[in-house]
């Protein structure tokens, strides 16, 4: 007879099974593709061919332009200081396994040229350290700070994509973009 | 050793059961009916409880999830119920979206896709949009279908009002096979 206790253990690996699967097998594939799509290189911008982006973004259209700096703050803060267009366009923080850590779009943002500082936020070990050493106020400050956004995840993608309705607007826009920077602060 | 082959059969089974319910929630759980047109499904990634799945639906493909900022909505199936086929014509017909951009796509399970824009398109008078699905050259707009069954059509556009409820979406019916 199949006792209850085989239950227990079928239950007990079906939700390992299913917390791994969910939790690390979706970052790994994407991991693997930004690799492939991306190869080496971390910290500085770069503008990708139309090939290139459609594999990363499935709703970008071939002329849309999508520039992108995969950064690691392994070693500290980057920071991005940012040369976009004067059209639409969207500014996107991912990690290196999809969540999205910062949106902005033109509309939000009013301007063309800005920095953003990306760093590693703090883990609940260390928000739990700065509280025993009463260093609370740091947490705050960095909580608070404008054009800099708090990334959950060491390494990721800093991304604009700039949707255009014609082939030939993409020349100006990259040349334009190609003044984009993205470096170890 | 009957004892160890039980071991072995719970875990099994348990993995089995564990691995093929984390692919169906991840393939289903983030995309929620379309008030009024349930063919349509929209991509919620705004709940933190569901997140990971929300994120693995498109990272397991290894693709970037849509962002924020646009609004996301898929089907896999015509007005008829049946999943859309690339040795088939359909044509999407209707009003889109208030948006300041927006795209369609359709792609086959492999990842083929093809991708049409705002830019790409020639609008009726009225302002709707009639755009046809086809593997070939047809007269007017069209998305290149790529090969294969179980297509899916997407329409992801980038509004200033995301949380707007959504008014109507476009039908899509079969033409002919």
């Amino acid at each position: 007879m199949f006792r209850l206790y085989w239950f227990i253990v079928m239950f007990v690996a079906a939700i390992a099974a299913h917390a791994a699967h969910v939790l690390f097998m979706p970052g790994a594939t994407l991991e693997a593709r930004l690799e492939q799509v991306l190869g080496p290189g971390t910290n500085s911008f770069r503008i990708l061919s139309p090939a290139q982006a459609v594999q990363l973004l499935p709703s970008a259209s071939p002329h849309d332009v999508v520039g992108l700096c995969r950064f690691d703050l392994t070693r500290g803060s980057v920071q991005l200081d940012a040369s976009f267009p004067r059209g639409d366009w969207m500014f996107l923080v991912y990690t290196v396994t999809g969540r999205q850590a910062y949106s902005l779009s033109r509309t939000e943002a009013g301007e063309t040229k800005f920095t953003v500082e990306l760093i590693q936020a703090p883990g609940l070990i260390k928000d739990l350290l700065a509280l025993v050493d009463d260093k609370v106020a740091d947490v705050e400050d960095i909580s608070n700070a404008g054009w800099r956004v708090n990334v959950p995840e060491a390494n990721g993608l800093a991304l604009v994509w700039v949707p255009l309705s014609d082939e030939i607007f993409r020349k100006p826009v990259e040349e334009g973009l190609k003044r984009t920077r993205c470096h170890r602060m | 050793m009957r004892g160890f082959l039980h071991l072995v059969l719970a875990l099994a089974i348990g993995a089995f059961v564990g691995w093929i319910s984390a692919r169906l929630m991840i393939e289903n759980l983030p995309l929620k009916a379309v008030a009024g047109n349930d063919k349509w499904r929209e991509y919620d990634g705004a709940d933190e409880l569901l997140l990971p799945y929300a994120v693995g639906h498109f990272s397991s493909r290894g693709e970037l999830p849509p962002p924020n900022v646009a609004r996301y909505f898929h089907r896999t199936v015509d007005d008829d119920g049946n999943s859309l086929r690339g040795e088939c014509i359909y044509e999407v017909n209707g009003r889109l979206l208030p948006a300041r951009w927006w795209s369609m796509a359709i792609a086959n399970p492999r990842g083929d896709r093809s991708v049409i824009a705002a830019g790409d398109v020639m609008r009726e008078s009225d302002g709707s949009l009639i755009l046809s699905l086809a593997p070939f050259p047809v007269p007017g707009n069209r998305l290149t279908s790529p090969a294969g069954s179980q297509l899916t059509f997407s329409y992801v556009i980038q509004s200033d009002t995301p949380d707007a409820p959504v008014a109507s979406l476009p039908a899509l019916r079969k033409v002919r096979c």
